[in-house]
């Protein structure tokens, strides 16, 4: 008798598993059709970090900005909330001054510009910078917080010291991005390693350097670290003539943001992304 | 130690000590040289100020507009006025300070706890404001001073004091904290002092209405030292509750009660010593709440004299209120400014109807500034501008326009004697930036290459890094080539024309050396080896490193060799181009490597003005883009068959590869013919320097590649196969 169940048991069992074996390679072909068709109108990268978020963030800078005009289910904004001036040993903390309007529920980063002045900065400063910068957590809805530091080579400990140190005080389901010279994403990569969930290669003012980084982008290579290769920089006034596919664009604008503007660089985006 | 230990060791240390404390940490800065400037006036400005206008820009900043306006109007700038506008702003002391040093000098009290005077904004999500000013500190350290005087430091009141005034700064950056009442038994002035303190620390809490209370209260206590004050500060806390707040804009009934309370102080002779500050909040009301009507006090008020002390502030309101002005006004200085400042058919027809209805020198200037030679109004214009004398402060814009109209309606004779009958007096008494309008013009009229060559050359008005009026630093009074010089010996001439021009007396040293560089090098592009040996002399006396090399173009055995003889040449002097630079050019020294890739000239078929630096060319070059087809900037005197000969050549030109490409196949075709020669291995290795140093593109990885292989497998020991371990793309 128990010999008998257990052969109906197993007989019904391997029934039950073909069966879920079928659904479950069914369910797969489905879901992976249903992602190209996804992926193609709207390319996502996987593993990005704010994947939720719009695939478009405007850089607000200090000056009055009127943002009224934006879809705020197309574009999200990256706020300069904090300049924080590093001079000797002062830290000098320069909050936003100047007005800003957004539809009230555009997606935000927190940016804060972090500049140096007459000497490098010491790690003393690292724990000031960082709750400075960690109290930005607070801002309610905040996607993320971006530092926006041009860190030179002997400042790079130090930077790397604040942002263990953010990291640290930042809770994990407020994102981390940094912005990157497009030279440690291809040839000088010390950030890999960093802690941060994005570095976004700044592909303008690029100097010196700008003639290899479009060459190396236009023979079809991408940014070397994983954390870069999620979005990218760029410039309404330098526009550029080949990206990565599918990355978050951030815009920068050295003039206010006028809807004629955002609809001319928005033309452009398209056919990057 | 040794006396050369000692010495190295001090070497590094003064190294160390010399080391510059602050550098800027952007860059590249190339220096910007300007020949006439654009927003600014130029140093020195007290020129300008005292009414020697110049060519007046209508690209000029509002500032310098209204001066010329004063001027033009017959109301000059008093001489206070003029001082007025070049003090330079004072930075306060910082109040803070103050504060900290007034409190420590109370025994134990300290300098107390940091103060952050940003506050944000009820309701707004990244704005924040400056809280507590500078003068809020000042005031609260005066009055410790005082009370420490009055009552000892041992007083206990004053610890209490103190403690409310931390209370009420402890608000400038969040918080809602208030001082407790006065305590039983404190002096009548410091319990009038703990009433103040209150209402102010309701203030800067962001509680206004509390603070408004308050404040109205501490006005009917005649026995408070700060009843005067406090009248004023009710209007304070009325501006603050209608701006300060999430909503755009600010709230005009609350900015109404504010204003009428402002009139209400300035109408109280009681407050005499509030008036400034209230009149000049007053003024901040006014421009939120009556723009236009704000706009013209400010347009009548800067037309007069004899207001110097409020002349900077009216200014920055006038910025203020013209930025945002939507709506034309009609009035005098504000018309003016705004028309000036615009271009187009409709501007030119107010400032016309302006000048017909009043005919009066600014609206002549801004009517003949915009006018074109077919407009039907300029006859009319031209018989009241012939009127302007030369003690006018609108000669030199007049003069400089009369000229322009007589270019565009072709009466180029005419505009010749015009200004060969003006220049004498005019580089006498003009600051080079307008000099430069009108030697400009001169070249363009000019009716042969001497008259051109005369007049092309100006000496610079500054020298800048970082753009008009920032950094500027002085220029010798040494003549450079302006752009659009440059851009007729570039675009317009033909090589013979180039050779005549080097070899001109007319030019200083300095400019007949580059012109010799570039007639030499553009006759070599163009296989005109007879044009190369007629230039070679005198290239070889402006540039002695050359000798050597242009020995072996000489003596090369025919066009191949005398080819080869040349490119060898080009790559042992990275700096040589065919084509001339305005201003001050390239700094680096022909033979050296520049680090910004000034190297091995671009192109000529790039869509990039040749005049362009360098570096910005190079990395537009990246973007591939080709010339259009661009009109050849001929100068009038240029005869038919030169014309011809010059697009002859410039077709020429353009077929041309960018000089690495240009440079590489002609040393790869060579050394393949002439394995022998010992200076091939040389050449091969300078080819692949100039694809990685050059201005490139991406044909350049190929020639790369080619020369490092045939170097490397005909010559694998020689010192330059070893010292060029990659090749280029």
């Amino acid at each position: 008798m128990r010999l008998l169940r257990w052969r109906i048991h197993l007989h019904l069992s391997r029934r039950f598993w073909i069966g879920a074996l079928g659904l479950v390679v069914v369910l797969f072909f489905l879901v992976n059709l249903a992602s190209l068709v996804w992926n193609r109108a709207r390319p996502r990268l996987i593993g990005d970090p704010l994947f939720a978020c719009p695939r478009v963030f405007l850089w607000a800078w200090e000056r009055p900005e009127n943002l009224d005009f934006i879809d705020p289910r197309q574009l999200g904004l990256a706020v300069l909330a904090k300049t924080i001036l590093l001079e000797g040993r002062k830290v000098i903390v320069r909050p936003r001054l100047q007005p800003l309007q957004a539809p009230p529920q555009t997606s935000a980063i927190a940016v804060v510009r972090i500049e140096t002045a007459r000497a490098e900065p010491v790690p003393e400063q690292s724990r000031e910078v960082a709750a400075e910068i960690a109290q930005l957590a607070e801002t309610p809805g905040l996607a993320a917080i971006q530092i926006d530091f041009d860190a030179t080579k002997s400042e790079r400990p130090f930077y790397r010291l604040l942002l263990q140190d953010v990291r640290r005080r930042v809770p994990a389901s407020v994102k981390l991005s940094i912005t990157a010279l497009a030279s440690w994403c291809i040839y000088d990569d010390w950030i890999s390693e960093l802690p941060v969930d994005e570095a976004v290669p700044m592909l303008f003012r690029m100097g010196v350097d700008r003639e290899g980084v479009v060459r190396y982008l236009r023979s079809g290579n991408d940014f070397r670290p994983k954390i870069c290769r999620y979005s990218v920089g760029v410039s309404t006034d330098e526009p550029l003539p080949r990206l990565p596919s599918g990355r978050r664009i951030y815009l920068f604008n050295p003039r206010p943001w006028t809807a004629q503007s955002l609809r001319e660089i928005l033309e452009a985006v398209r056919t990057w992304q | 130690m040794k006396p050369n230990h000692v010495l190295g060791a001090g070497l590094v240390v003064a190294g160390i000590l010399l080391m510059p404390s602050h550098l800027p940490s952007c860059g590249p800065f190339f220096p910007e040289t300007i020949f006439t400037y654009r927003e600014y006036p130029g140093e020195p400005l007290d020129r300008y100020m005292g009414g020697q206008l110049g060519v007046i820009q209508p690209t000029y900043q509002r500032t310098y507009l209204f001066v010329a306006y004063r001027y033009l109007s017959g109301k000059p700038l008093t001489r206070k006025e003029q001082q007025a506008l070049q003090e330079p702003v004072q930075q306060p002391a910082s109040g803070l300070a103050e504060w900290q040093g007034a409190r420590g000098k109370l025994p134990g009290a300290g300098p107390g706890p940091a103060v952050n005077v940003f506050r944000p904004i009820p309701g707004s999500q990244w704005e924040s404001y400056v809280n507590c000013p500078e003068d809020a500190f000042r005031a609260a350290a005066k009055t410790l001073e005082q009370r420490l005087s009055s009552f000892g430091a041992a007083h206990p009141g004053l610890k209490s004091w103190i403690a409310a005034q931390d209370a009420v700064f402890s608000n400038c950056s969040q918080g809602q904290s208030v001082p407790p009442p006065p305590e039983a038994g404190l002096p009548a002035v410091l319990k009038a002092d703990r009433a103040y303190q209150i209402a102010a620390a309701c203030f800067y809490a962001g509680n206004f209405e509390e603070a408004e209370k308050r404040f109205r209260e501490i006005a009917t206590d005649p026995s408070s030292p700060w009843s005067r004050i406090a009248p004023y500060l009710v209007a304070r806390t009325l501006i603050r509750k209608a701006t300060l707040r999430a909503e755009p804009g600010a709230d005009s009934a609350t900015l109404a009660q504010a204003e009428t309370q402002l009139r209400s102080v300035l109408g109280d002779g009681n407050l005499k010593q509030m008036h400034a500050a209230a009149a000049g909040l007053l003024d901040f009301v006014a421009a939120r709440l009556h723009p236009r009507e704000r706009l013209r006090e400010l347009s009548q008020a800067l037309a007069e004299p004899d207001r110097a002390q409020e002349l900077p502030q009216n200014l920055t309101d006038f910025e203020y209120l013209m930025k945002r002005s939507t709506t034309a006004l009609e009035d005098g200085l504000v018309e003016w400014v705004s028309i000036m400042q615009r271009s187009g058919p409709e501007a030119l027809q107010q400032a016309l109807a302006n000048w017909e209805k009043s005919g009066s020198a600014p609206w002549l200037v801004a009517s003949i500034t915009k006018i074109g030679a077919n407009d039907p109004g300029l006859p009319k214009l031209l018989v009241a501008a012939e009127k302007i004398g030369r003690d006018s402060p609108a000669y030199a814009t007049v003069a400089h326009h009369r000229v322009r109209l007589l270019i565009e309606a072709g009466q180029r004779d005419q505009a010749q004697r015009t200004l060969d009958a003006l220049l004498p007096d005019l580089r006498a008494s003009l600051p080079r930036s307008s000099l430069n309008l009108f030697l400009a013009q001169r070249m363009a009229v000019a009716q042969n290459l001497e008259e051109f060559l005369q007049f092309a050359q100006r000496v610079p008005a500054s020298l800048t890094y970082q753009g008009e009026g920032i950094d500027e630093r002085p220029v010798k009074d040494q003549a450079l080539f302006d752009a659009d010089s440059v851009r007729i010996l570039n675009q317009g001439l033909p090589l013979s024309s180039l050779r005549a021009a080097a070899a001109s007396g007319l030019l200083p040293v300095h400019l007949r050396r580059q012109l010799v560089m570039a007639a030499w090098t553009r006759s070599i592009l163009l296989d005109d080896h007879q044009t190369a040996r007629a230039l070679a002399a005198d290239l070889r006396k402006h540039y002695p490193a050359l000798e050597p090399l242009l020995q072996e173009y000489s003596s090369a055995a025919n066009t191949q060799a005398r080819r080869f003889a040349a490119a060898f040449l080009f790559l042992k002097f990275p700096g040589m181009k065919p084509y001339l630079t305005s201003g001050v050019g390239m700094r680096t020294r022909l033979e050296g490597i520049d680090n910004l890739r000034d190297n091995w000239w671009c192109s000529f078929n790039l869509d990039e003005d040749l005049d362009r630096p360098a570096f910005l060319r190079y990395n537009a070059s990246s973007d591939a883009r080709k010339r259009k087809d661009a009109a050849p900037a001929f100068p009038d005197f240029l005869d038919d068959s030169d014309r011809t000969r010059f697009r002859q050549e410039w077709r020429q030109l353009l077929d041309l590869d960018t000089a690495p490409n240009y440079l590489g196949s002609l040393v790869v075709s060579w050394a393949r013919k002439n394995p022998r020669d010992p200076r091939v291995p040389e050449a091969l290795h300078l080819a692949v320097t100039s694809s990685r140093y050059g201005c490139t593109d991406s044909q350049t990885g190929r020639c790369s590649k080619e020369a490092f292989t045939l170097l490397h497998k005909n010559y694998p020991e020689t010192e330059w196969a070893k010292s060029t371990k990659y090749w280029f793309k």
